[in-house]
């Protein structure tokens, strides 16, 4: 190998027991531009792996191995050392750009806080990602979400790193917005910046076609570049991770249904904040029972504020919302509130962290009453299977896709006629999104529950829904 | 700029109108109270051992206390309007000058108290959020705690029994020198930083544990400098605003440590005349107490609006940048 390779050995990762969590992972990049990409499900340690190559492992976790790079061999123990290359010869790209931006400073300042960088140099980086040099001049709460991520690119751009980390660099991103940040990781790798990019998008992985490796349970399972992996996987569990991609997903079976009762009906429906004009104006659409209708469109248009005006969650500006045939007042939205149900984006933020699953549970008993509680719990525990086990555990000690199907049959409780699903997979990885999917699929078909499903997933969307509404503004 | 304008312009009328209820409340409560208001005020001029009805009901004609309550603050409000507060009906002195005196006194003991308390709290609750669980953590907890449940004219009685009392190395009461500062300042800087130090030490240890920090170490900063450079601004926005709202109760809320002390500030005056029914000096002070309060809020927020560019730039559209 040349002096011009990057390798990466890890042994293990053990924590804060002991135990050993993560590993044996190998990476290795040839040439500058290389890209190395993690893929697996939430919780397989692909984040612990970039920690690891970082020095940023949480106390107490120790990481065995070593990275070599521009010459110099590093043991994965020596957190110091590590910390060194910080800038000079790695830099990280990280997610969720508003909490990795200080939210007082402007742009440019905090480009300028990266080792070695001049206005030479950000004005060049911004340039190459189609930012504006003005861009410098706002405060990250100025800048959309596509943008905020883009300055992130830059950083790592000014910086005169070799090795790039980028973690969930297309998270929560609509797909103009993953497309850009496609383009960006692209144009690193044409200054000669190898990449290490952790994702569970796979439409990613695919078009970044590097070496790609599947993780699952701390392991890589397989491992080869994209376009071999991703027509021939040779593992179990990468042919069931490939086959979630929506992407893969069966076109529906042309469904005939038979005209069906209306569970709900927007009349000339418009909204505006007071601030700033309408976001939408004189919507009319009617949902029936077991129908699925899908709201697309670009982020911030006003897909999930639609979501709440539908659920009589806010009142619109004009025009009127009807359940059942009947007006949404305050008094229908009283009687009929748990038939009207909505599945947040994040499933661990409906659930309390200091209290466990199965006190949320108890609190429907004020609903439902004790006796059918219990038994309705059980039923659908089993038709979720979902174990026993996790009504004991807080939201923090169980798996991301868990956190989904507990927040979906929470509302099953309530035997719901109208589900308002907004983005219930853009934070799960494929296999759980896929998972969801088949849940809320059945839903419609066994309980004829009406689905409004936001989404900006193209494919999701034409393959999964009756009926498309296209906000735009 | 328009953002600020508008925020002074409708923060001034605000503190208009809280003064203008607060003082008409004034005016009321004095009303209300039990027990004749001329009679009071002659044995707080006389004494007790000189008073009579014939005194009381001279004071009620001359002063106008007779006339239709309407009417008496009808006038105190015209009065008002140009400028004069009167004259206070026990000592016939101006309520003006009075009030000046006195809020320069409260002004000095609020404003070393409250500095005393965040040279204190500053440094312990930083050192408490770099090194949680360390023993500077402990300790101060432990301090905040007892501070905190201590109520300020028992923290007072000690210090004057301790210092004044026993040692004698500083005067008990009054205000003739810079020494009789130092315990009713302490005695307020105790139970202020009580509060102050357990705030800076939760918002440090948030800020410094945020993630932007650690980003902003990736690029290449020590940890000292990334906190430094990223944290102060971000901390600073919730600790100014609790240190200017503790400002703002140190102004009107003297009244316990000024009696203990016998310190010549508004507090101590509001008291004394609230009890001798001197109408236009309780009128007077409850005004000053209240467009005091305004003023440090609005300083508060200015404050907050200097720091935080998320309130003073919102109106600049995410447009602007793509």
């Amino acid at each position: 190998m040349t002096d011009q390779g990057i390798e990466f050995q890890l042994d293990q990762i053990l924590d804060t027991e002991g135990i050993r969590i993560v590993g044996p992972v190998s990476l290795y990049w040839d040439t500058p531009g290389d890209a190395c990409v993690l893929i697996g499900e939430t919780g397989s340690g692909k984040s612990l792996v970039a920690q690891s190559i970082l020095g940023l492992l949480p106390p107490d976790f120790h990481a065995d191995g070593f990275l070599r790079i521009e010459g110099k061999r590093i043991a994965l123990g020596d957190v110091t050392a590590l910390r060194a290359q910080w800038s000079t010869t790695m830099a990280l790209v990280p997610q969720e750009p508003f909490r990795s931006l200080d939210p007082t400073m402007r742009i440019r300042r905090q480009l300028r806080q990266v080792k070695g960088s001049d206005d030479r140099r950000i004005d060049a980086a911004l340039s190459e990602l189609d930012l504006s040099a003005s861009v410098g001049k706002a405060y990250p709460f100025q800048l959309s979400g596509g943008m905020a991520q883009r300055t992130l690119f830059a950083t790592a751009l000014v910086s005169g790193a070799s090795l790039i980390i980028a973690d969930e660099p297309t998270k929560g991103l609509d797909e103009d917005r993953a497309a850009q940040s496609l383009t960006a990781l692209n144009r690193l790798r044409a200054e000669g910046r190898s990449l290490l990019v952790i994702t569970h998008d796979l439409d990613l992985a695919r078009q970044l076609d590097g070496r790609t490796v599947v993780m699952k349970a701390g392991e890589a399972v397989e491992a080869g570049p994209a376009h071999e992996l991703f027509t021939s996987p040779r593992n179990d569990y990468s042919r069931a991770l490939l086959q979630s991609d929506p992407a893969n997903w069966s076109a529906p079976a042309p469904r005939i249904r038979p005209p069906s009762r209306t569970v709900a009906e927007l009349r000339d429906v418009s909204f505006g904040y007071r601030a700033g004009g309408p976001l939408f104006e004189n919507l009319s659409f009617t949902i029936d029972a077991g129908e699925v209708v899908a709201v697309t469109g670009q982020s911030g248009i006003g897909k999930t504020t639609l979501g709440d005006v539908l659920l009589g969650l806010r009142r619109p500006t004009s025009g009127t919302v009807l359940w059942e045939g009947t007006a949404a007042t305050k008094a229908t939205v009283h009687r009929l509130r748990r038939k009207y149900q909505k599945l947040h984006q994040d499933p661990g933020a409906v659930f309390a962290r200091h209290r466990t699953i199965g006190q949320h549970f108890a609190d429907l008993a004020d609903i439902l009453g004790g006796e059918s509680l219990s038994l309705r719990l059980e039923q659908l525990r089993e038709r979720m299977k979902l174990s026993a086990r996790l009504m004991e555990r807080s939201i923090d000690e169980i798996s991301g896709g868990e956190a989904q199907r507990l927040a979906l049959m929470r509302i099953l409780m309530l035997d719901p006629m109208l589900i308002v699903a907004d983005e219930p997979s853009s934070r799960v990885d494929p296999i759980v999104q896929r998972d969801v999917f088949e849940l809320l699929d059945a839903l419609r078909d066994q309980q004829e529950v009406a689905i409004v499903l936001i989404s900006h997933r193209t494919k999701i969307v034409s393959s999964f829904a009756d009926k498309v509404v296209r906000l735009s503004s | 700029m328009t953002y600020w304008t508008t925020m002074i312009v409708g923060r001034l009328a605000q503190t208009a109108m809280v003064a203008w209820t607060i003082v008409t409340m004034c005016f009321v409560f004095v009303h209300v109270l039990p027990g004749d208001t001329a009679l009071r005020i002659a044995e707080a001029r006389g004494g007790a051992e000189f008073l009579n009805v014939g005194r009381a009901e001279e004071i009620a004609s001359e002063e106008g206390l007779n006339r239709p309550i309407l009417l008496q603050y009808g006038e105190w409000i015209r009065r008002l309007a140009t400028g004069d507060l009167g004259v206070s009906l026990v000592s016939g002195q101006s309520v003006t000058s009075e009030l000046w005196y006195r809020g320069q006194n409260t002004l000095v003991l609020g404003i070393v108290g409250w500095l005393a308390s965040h040279l204190v709290a500053l440094p312990i609750g930083i050192c408490a959020a770099l090194r949680p669980r360390g023993w500077v953590d402990k300790l101060s907890s432990f301090y905040c705690v007892t501070m905190a449940s201590l109520p300020s004219f028992l923290m007072g009685i000690g210090l004057i029994s301790i210092f004044a009392l026993s040692l004698r190395w500083l005067p008990p009461a009054g205000f003739r020198s810079p020494e009789h500062l130092i315990l009713p300042a302490a005695t307020l800087a105790l139970g202020l930083s009580a509060f102050s130090i357990r705030l800076i030490r939760d918002t440090v240890r948030e800020v410094n544990g945020a993630f932007f920090i650690t980003f902003a170490r990736t690029k290449g900063l020590t940890a000292s400098m990334a906190l430094w450079q990223n944290g102060w601004r971000n901390a600073a926005i919730p600790i100014v605003a609790f240190a200017a709202l503790q400002f703002a109760a140190v102004v009107d809320g003297f009244i316990m440590i000024e009696t203990l002390f016998n310190f010549p500030g508004l507090g101590d005056l509001l008291v004394s005349s609230m009890l001798a029914r001197d109408v236009p000096m309780v009128m007077g002070a409850g005004l000053v107490a209240a467009v005091g309060y305004g003023l440090v809020n609005l300083a508060a927020d200015l404050t907050s609006l200097a720091l935080d560019p998320r309130i003073s730039q919102r109106d600049q559209r995410r447009a602007t940048f793509r």
